[in-house]
């Protein structure tokens, strides 16, 4: 008699935004590569993303209401929050055994769960800083209500375990090596666009405009660059606010070293990456960002404060992550960096990106997920 | 004799921050004859009920009620409705914003064509909160801008082409601060589980990140010393930043960790029980606890987050020119240990300086001057 086949685990993944942030790109991963024979999925994003397009057919996707309608308003109000009813009707179809909650953001969730038998697993991706965007509730019940929680980087491990956290594990953010594609006539051209001088260090950087990634660093930065024949690119999103609007206007006063601000970049992204020299991360707090793993898949030395997993993922002779959290040394690593005090093997940049490929990292989240 | 100058203030929440505090220093004291004033604040908080009688009080709706979300769908805004009525009762002749978070005000401001100058108690880290479009109009449109202090202005500066940016430096009122009673300290030191010899660090603030709370577990680790604690003093925000840092300073050892919350009546006599102050901000304009600690002649320490290295003079401390915790650590021991001298009279000379009588006069010529320009 032929063996039954272990039935499959039931997941449901519950996330913010289905963007492009580096957390909701891991679940887009996520859902592509993982084990059909173990896994069936279904995502629910909390607003609607563009991620929700680029949904594998065998995952059904489900967005919860966002803005409320009067009467949902009304719901709300005097009994119960449309997001619950939503995902009771989503349950209810897709039969989870998990609700997977990715980031913190849907910890509101898990009394929910909790009441509808399902096991959770949360998957966290921020580290202190960010924990102001729940309220205190929630993140209590995020640490004891959450049957595993998993951190993106060991620093977030050890940040929920110090808060008295139990079941947390460690699941490193993976990126697909297979769509970091660069157009070598497309990266000449953007020198050309840029005007760069044969010799020019470019030093790049990628995020949003915000205070936690260091936007404010760049003034200062660029007037302690001056002079020395580099310049800066910011690749990323430039936030409509007065701190972007400040730094802004600061650039616009500095005669040091030029600050390109890219914008926001899609098809252009790793060609700008390409065409850079070194990848700095200005991060005051940055739990695992997939751009350094992307710098590091295209062989640049990688300098960085001392601002979380960057620190567990930069090896010798991949470049330097000080042990400061002040400019003139992250400067001073720049420099060592550009005139070869501090050498940096490509080779070994690029080895390093390879353990966090998708089809590397993937079996030891399954084999955690199988543990739930 | 010429007409008292119409002032109406606006401010978001009547609450016991430093920039609200001012701000009712000023209501208790400036002179009568010389101002007439009103205010207009956007959330019922407790310092409402310190306003002086002669100071009328408007209170608009920031979150609106079911009507109002409905009136506003038919384009009145509920916001806009009540400073307008305040604007017809009052009949000022210039709107004092207070602080940067009202960018609603400027609108209406820029509607009625009616001048304002806005006090700015924010430097960029805070400038997030507001949308472009808003800091542009807040930093083009006021008459005058006012930092609280000297880097506030500086950061002005780099943000705008603006001229009119002059700095008046927060104060406080040390008629107001009294020496609690002597037993008091000795009390909460023995309640807190605090020998009498041991060295006591104060911080005073929310438990924000702005502010450092999430350093403290940290600073207690590099301190490593059983008779050095920390003490937090300040109201809890409701986020999970304030709950793992609480969690982590329950862990944390041999300095002990204190996170006291808000404390209105034993204020005064948490800054005595202390032998020292240390500010974590990242960022912090000219926080008021600083000048209320030099009062009380504790020495500070912090990092160069704003105006502390505008305050902080030889003798009463050290900021530090680092961003590294374990430089912070380093100044606290050298206070602790000697090695940095610090004497208390300097300190309570220098805040002495940064009492409400001291600065009035300038605040009023300033406006006196803004309103004849």
């Amino acid at each position: 008699m032929p063996e039954a086949s272990p039935r499959k685990t039931r997941i449901l993944v519950i996330t913010p935004y289905a963007g492009r942030t580096g957390s909701e790109l891991m679940i887009s991963h996520l859902l592509r590569h993982a084990s059909r024979e173990r896994f069936a999925f279904a995502l629910c994003s909390l607003q609607p993303g563009e991620l929700l397009a680029d949904l594998p057919p065998d995952v059904p996707g489900f967005v919860a209401p966002h803005r409320f309608s009067l009467f949902q308003k009304l719901q709300h109000r005097f009994g119960e929050n449309p997001i619950f009813s939503y995902l009771r009707g989503v349950q209810r179809r897709f039969r989870a055994d998990v609700w997977y909650l990715n980031t913190l953001m849907p910890a509101f969730l898990i009394p929910l769960a909790k009441e509808l038998g399902v096991n959770v697993v949360s998957h966290l991706h921020e580290l202190p800083m960010e924990f102001v965007g729940i309220r205190e509730a929630e993140f209590q019940t995020l640490l004891t209500g959450s049957d595993l929680l998993i951190g993106c980087a060991e620093v977030v491990c050890q940040r929920l375990r110090q808060a008295g956290a139990r079941r947390v594990e460690r699941c490193y953010e993976l990126i697909d090596h297979g769509q970091i594609r660069v157009d070598e006539a497309r990266v000449r051209a953007l020198r050309v666009e840029l005007d760069l001088q044969p010799g020019e260090f470019v030093w790049a950087m990628s995020g949003q405009s915000t205070y936690r990634k260091g936007f404010d660093f760049l003034p200062e930065l660029s007037e302690r660059l001056r002079g020395e024949n580099a310049r800066i690119l910011w690749l990323g999103q430039l936030l409509p606010d007065g701190l972007t609007h400040y730094v802004r206007q600061r650039l616009s006063q500095t005669d040091g070293a030029p600050v390109h601000l890219t914008g926001p970049l899609r098809g252009d992204y790793f060609n700008y990456l390409a065409l850079a020299d070194g990848f700095v991360l200005t991060s005051r707090e940055d739990p695992f960002p997939l751009v350094m793993i992307e710098a590091a898949a295209l062989g640049k030395p990688i300098v960085s404060f001392p601002s979380g997993g960057v620190s567990e993922f930069v090896q010798p002779g991949m470049g330097a992550v000080v042990d400061s959290w002040n400019l003139p040394d992250l400067v001073a690593a720049m420099r060592a960096v550009t005139d070869g005090s501090l050498p940096c093997q490509p080779e070994v940049s690029r080895r390093r990106a390879a353990e966090f490929d998708a089809p590397v990292v993937l079996p030891a989240w399954e084999a955690l997920m199988a543990g739930v | 004799m010429t007409r008292p100058l119409r002032l109406l203030f606006f401010t978001p929440f009547a609450s016991r921050t430093g920039s609200e505090m001012m701000l009712w220093y000023l209501l208790k004291h400036f002179d009568r004859t010389r101002f007439q004033v009103g205010l207009v604040c956007f959330s019922r908080g407790e310092l409402l009920g310190e306003v002086p009688p002669d100071v009328p009080v408007w209170v608009a709706p920031k979150t609106f009620s079911v009507w109002g979300k409905i009136s506003h769908q038919l384009g009145r805004n509920p916001l806009h409705a009540a400073v307008r009525s305040a604007h017809r009762a009052f009949k000022p002749d210039l709107w004092y914003v207070n602080t940067m978070t009202l960018p609603q005000v400027v609108d209406v401001a820029k509607t009625l064509g009616v001048p304002f100058l806005t006090h700015v108690h924010e430097l960029p880290l805070s400038y997030g909160s507001v949308n472009r479009q808003e800091m542009r109009d807040i930093l083009e449109s006021s008459a005058l801008l006012v930092g609280c202090s000297e880097a506030t202005s500086a950061a002005l500066r780099e943000a705008t082409d603006h001229d009119r940016i002059v700095t008046m430096h927060s104060f406080i009122d040390t008629s107001a601060l009294r020496p609690p009673a002597p037993d008091v300290p000795h009390r909460l030191r023995a309640e807190l589980g605090i020998g009498e010899s041991d060295f006591v660090w104060l911080m005073s603030g929310t438990t924000s990140d702005r502010k450092g709370f999430d350093f403290f577990p940290d600073l207690a680790r590099l301190l490593d010393d059983p008779r050095i604690h920390l003490v937090w003093l300040g109201s809890r925000l409701d986020t999970g930043l304030t709950y793992h840092t609480e969690q982590r300073c329950r862990r944390t050892g041999p300095t002990r960790v204190h996170v006291v919350g808000e404390k209105k009546s034993d204020y005064a006599a948490y800054l005595q029980l202390a032998d020292g102050f240390v500010l974590t901000s990242r960022q912090d304009p000219f926080p008021l606890v600083m000048i209320e600690a030099a009062f009380f002649g504790k020495p500070l320490v912090s990092f160069p987050s704003g105006g502390v290295s505008e305050f902080v003079r030889p003798g009463m401390g050290q900021v530090v020119d680092s961003w590294n915790l374990s430089d912070l650590a380093a100044a606290m021991r050298a206070v602790t240990d000697g090695s940095v001298v610090c004497q208390p009279d300097v300190s309570r000379r220098r805040a002495a300086q940064f009492d409400v009588r001291e600065h009035l006069p300038a605040w009023e010529a300033l406006l006196a001057r803004f309103a004849t320009a």
